[in-house]
């Protein structure tokens, strides 16, 4: 391609696209400005959708944690009630298990 | 025939004959900043959101114009600056690439103006026109902007230089750059 077929083939793109611009009709500034109000609004709604999701799949974590939590808090205070339960058990006898026979013994006598 | 930018009303005394006067504005530079716009992306609907984002700002930022440069070159900037966006946001939506509003290369060459020519003329041209199409396609944004602006809107090198925030030496390497890969994908072998 010479000089002249690249200018006129650089020409003939040039027409086709003023053309193409010249085809499309402005819809008026109304237009653009309503437009422009309805962009304004949608993507603010959007926002909050977006940052109630988020919130909640935030929070969904957290509780879910609190409840496990609260679930071994309470398994520990009943091992603890057990435990306490236990001792409180072992203080109260009189004499060790193994001389309690002796003890009915003199109950006897 | 398009107007001349310096016939443009600048003097506004009233919001209510400020946007008489902007509308003005958009009727007459709708047709300059769709066609760069839509040969900037090749995409029939973005360029018509970005050519409205674009009247939209300009109303906007009305009051900051200071007239330094003409109405055209004022629009031009701020539509570059949305394609540029455009761009990175769709290269973020790689999914949202198959367009079914994208130009098609093969209609782009029936885009030609007068119907009085000849078939046969007329089959040249449309070769013609896609075929710079076609190339215009593979060159960097920035090139393609430079030889956009220089070709269509033919506007000078300084002002090329002002509205793409580049050096006048810039614009001319990106120019040179973009008429060698135009002339190579059309055909021509040598450098």
């Amino acid at each position: 391609m010479n000089e002249n077929q690249l200018k006129e083939a650089i020409a003939a793109f040039r027409g086709s696209i003023r053309h193409q611009g010249d085809q499309i009709e402005s819809p008026g500034l109304e237009a653009i400005l309503q437009r422009g109000q309805v962009r304004i609004r949608r993507p603010r709604s959007l926002r909050w959708v977006l940052a109630a999701v988020v919130l909640v799949l935030g929070a969904i974590p957290v509780s879910y944690e609190h409840a496990r939590e609260q679930q071994r808090e309470a398994e520990r205070a009943r091992q603890d009630a057990a435990l306490l339960e236990k001792v409180n058990a072992g203080l109260s006898r009189t004499v060790p298990r193994s001389l309690e026979p002796l003890l009915a013994w003199e109950e006897i006598r | 025939m398009e107007p001349a930018a310096a016939a443009l009303p600048v003097e506004i005394d009233s919001p209510a004959a400020e946007i008489q006067d902007f509308d003005a504005v958009v009727r007459l530079y709708w047709p300059r900043v769709f066609r760069f716009t839509l040969a900037s992306l090749r995409d029939r609907d973005a360029a018509q959101t970005l050519t409205q984002d674009c009247f939209l700002k300009a109303y906007r930022n009305r009051e900051r114009f200071r007239g330094d440069a003409s109405v055209h070159t004022w629009l031009i900037q701020i539509s570059i600056n949305l394609i540029r966006d455009f761009g990175r946001n769709r290269r973020l939506q790689f999914w949202r690439h198959a367009r079914s509003s994208a130009v098609d290369v093969t209609t782009a060459g029936d885009w030609i103006p007068g119907r009085e020519v000849s078939a046969e003329a007329r089959a040249v041209i449309q070769e013609q026109v896609d075929g710079i199409w076609k190339a215009t396609e593979r060159l960097s944004e920035r090139q393609r902007t430079v030889f956009l602006l220089r070709f269509v809107e033919d506007m000078e090198l300084l002002e090329i230089a002002a509205v793409a925030g580049m050096t006048e030496g810039a614009v001319k390497v990106h120019l040179f750059r973009a008429i060698r890969s135009i002339r190579k994908s059309m055909g021509d072998g040598h450098e």
